[in-house]
């Protein structure tokens, strides 16, 4: 019986390369989980001792060595706020263009996906030289909060739209076609139906892209500046969180103290906004009102 | 078409709803002329030729994969949707050419209504699922809109089972009280014709029976054009039936008349085999 032999013998073979799969997936997750474990670990041990609500809430003194962060939360405050005030709107709206409006597996879609993958692939830095020529210089917005908000803004949209964009294809294939059959205007099917149900994969993807934006340092350097004042205005300029810790850590000797302790605040941040879409599963239809 | 058939209403267990227009007098009110549809180049239907009479219910039979919702599609123009979908021939709603380019396909499928195999309400409350439609359409008044509301869900049969929970999801309706819901949605745009595709098949037959039921009261008020498998189904709810066979070559229509002779003394010979139960 050759068959049944074969049959016999192939079913060890495959249950090791079974296990062996799942050893490397396993080993694969322990590490990464190591690792993860350990920067945050390592920030939460060096920083916490210099956490404290005076240190939120007070000026730095002696370059960041001393004293608190709270020009320094405003700053980022500001500037991630322009930020998303400018993503989220048009990045909602191209997404509904990029989805609803061109025809579907189009070659003008599909170009302009390409391109908005490749600008999210620049180096940031790259973004940071240009912010500082268009929005600095050309536009005469100088170094300053606005500039660097409409920097990040830049940054972080193709990255926003594309992720928006597969939350408007979450539709099923069914209620697409139950918006076709009734003939529904696309305003209507929009607000009524798409968008309510891509509602929290929207959400999620602002999130992402606030956590990118929020993390981000070079792109800062060159258009919101170091400036480590209380900013009055928009147009001043400021320190966000990640540039106060790269510039304790690599510029002030004994920086490192409270740069762990802003790196902290910074990661709790993160965590905190990273928890939010959690919350939102489902939103009403009849709640959500887009005109 | 053929002419008056003195069966219509003696083989339907429910009496018609009104008696204008009367049953099966031959009064066309859909006429495809030499329909032929590809996608991509595979042929998906040819040279249909057929003619359906107004306030009937007109059955599609036929194999899996011989054309039957191409042609439900072609009739509303979902085809348009699909875009390797080449459409060819004429299809005439009460004389009016509908595959011309210059049809407005709004007031089209208002007038021709669809009903899916799988129940798909939009995903918003029970009374939302008909009211958006009208809404949209910019049907009647609040008021109208309400009470057509409570009107096409008595008409499906839906009224005593959701008038206490009209806000409440749709999707969280059982299957089918959900395709009854679809049915309702339909019937609210006071469509002239109602396509149905399969609408019992993802059902159990309990529910299928009472969409079944439904289908049969439709008569006489709409022109309604059902797909099904279920022979037996067709025969019991249909006045008139096509049935739809892979020829050599693309799928066509062989045969077409009333329901009771395609099943009794069938023309075609792929036709008593199948309504025997022998072939398909
Ligand atoms: N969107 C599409 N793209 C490409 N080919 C399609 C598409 N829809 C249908 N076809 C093809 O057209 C032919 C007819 O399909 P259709 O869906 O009309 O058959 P049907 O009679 O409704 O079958 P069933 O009884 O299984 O629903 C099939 O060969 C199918 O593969
Ligand atoms: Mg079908």
């Amino acid at each position: 019986m050759p068959e049944r032999g074969a049959a016999s013998s192939s079913v060890r073979p495959a249950s090791r390369a079974d296990f062996v799969l799942r050893a490397l997936a396993w080993g694969g997750m322990a590490v990464l989980g190591a690792g993860v474990c350990w920067i945050v670990g390592d920030v939460v041990l060096r920083g916490v001792r210099g956490v404290s609500l005076s240190f939120l809430l007070d000026a730095p003194a002696r370059s960041g060595r001393d004293g608190g962060i709270a020009p320094v939360i405003v700053s980022t405050a500001i500037v991630i706020g322009t930020c998303m005030i400018v993503v989220i709107p048009s990045g909602v709206l191209a997404a509904v263009g990029l989805s609803e409006c061109l025809r579907r597996g189009g070659r003008t879609a599909a170009v302009i996906r390409l391109g908005l993958d490749i600008v999210a692939g620049t180096p940031s830095i790259a973004f940071g030289l240009f912010g500082h020529a268009f929005f600095c210089a050309f536009l005469g917005l100088r170094v300053s909060l606005l500039s660097g908000g409409l920097t990040l803004a830049c940054m972080v949209l193709p990255l926003f739209i594309r992720l928006c964009e597969s939350a408007l294809l979450g539709v099923p294939a069914g209620t697409r076609r139950a918006v076709d059959a009734l003939a529904l205007t696309r305003r209507t099917a929009l607000r009524r139906v798409v968008l309510p149900i891509a509602f929290p994969g929207i959400v999620s993807a602002a999130v992402f892209s606030l956590a990118r934006a929020l993390a981000e340092t070079a792109a800062l350097l060159f258009t919101t500046g170091y400036m480590l004042r209380m900013p009055g205005s928009l147009l001043d300029p400021g320190r966000v969180l990640s540039v106060h810790i790269y510039d304790l850590a690599m510029n002030v000797p004994g920086g490192d103290p409270n740069a762990y302790a802003t790196a902290l605040v910074l990661l709790a941040a993160v965590l905190v906004i990273g928890l939010v879409p959690l919350r939102v599963r489902r939103v009403r239809a009849d709640r959500l009102v887009i005109t | 078409m053929t002419s008056a058939d003195p069966d219509c209403d003696t083989i339907l267990p429910w009496p018609p709803m009104e008696h204008t227009p009367p049953c099966c007098v031959a009064a066309p009110h859909i006429e495809v002329t030499g329909l032929s549809v590809s996608y991509a180049g595979a042929e998906a239907l040819r040279g249909v030729t057929l003619t359906i009479p107004r306030g009937c219910v007109t059955g599609i039979v036929g194999p899996s994969g011989c054309g039957k919702s191409t042609l439900l599609a072609v009739l509303n123009r979902m085809t348009d949707a699909i875009p390797a979908c080449r459409v060819q021939g004429s299809v005439r709603i009460d004389r009016a050419e509908i595959l011309a380019p210059d049809v407005d396909l709004r007031s089209l499928r208002r007038r021709v209504g669809l009903v899916f195999q799988r129940p798909n309400p939009l995903p918003i409350s029970i009374a939302d699922n008909i009211l958006v439609p009208l809404r949209d359409h910019g049907l009647g008044d609040r008021r109208a809109r309400d009470a057509r509301l409570e009107s096409v869900l008595r008409d499906v049969g839906l009224w005593e089972e959701v008038a206490h929970r009209l806000r409440r999801p749709a999707t969280a309706l059982s299957g089918g009280q959900q395709q009854r819901l679809c049915i309702a949605r339909c019937l609210a745009l006071q469509p002239e014709i109602v396509l149905m595709d399969e609408p019992c098949s993802a059902l159990d037959p309990m529910a299928a029976e009472v969409i079944e039921d439904l289908i049969g009261g439709l008569r006489h008020r709409y022109t309604v054009v059902l797909v099904t498998h279920n022979l037996a189904q067709a025969r019991r709810v249909t006045d008139h039936c096509a049935v739809f066979w892979h020829r050599p070559g693309a799928p066509s229509l062989i045969e077409m008349g009333p329901t009771r002779q395609v099943f009794e003394q069938p023309a075609d010979d792929l036709t008593r085999l199948y309504v025997g139960g022998i072939r398909g």
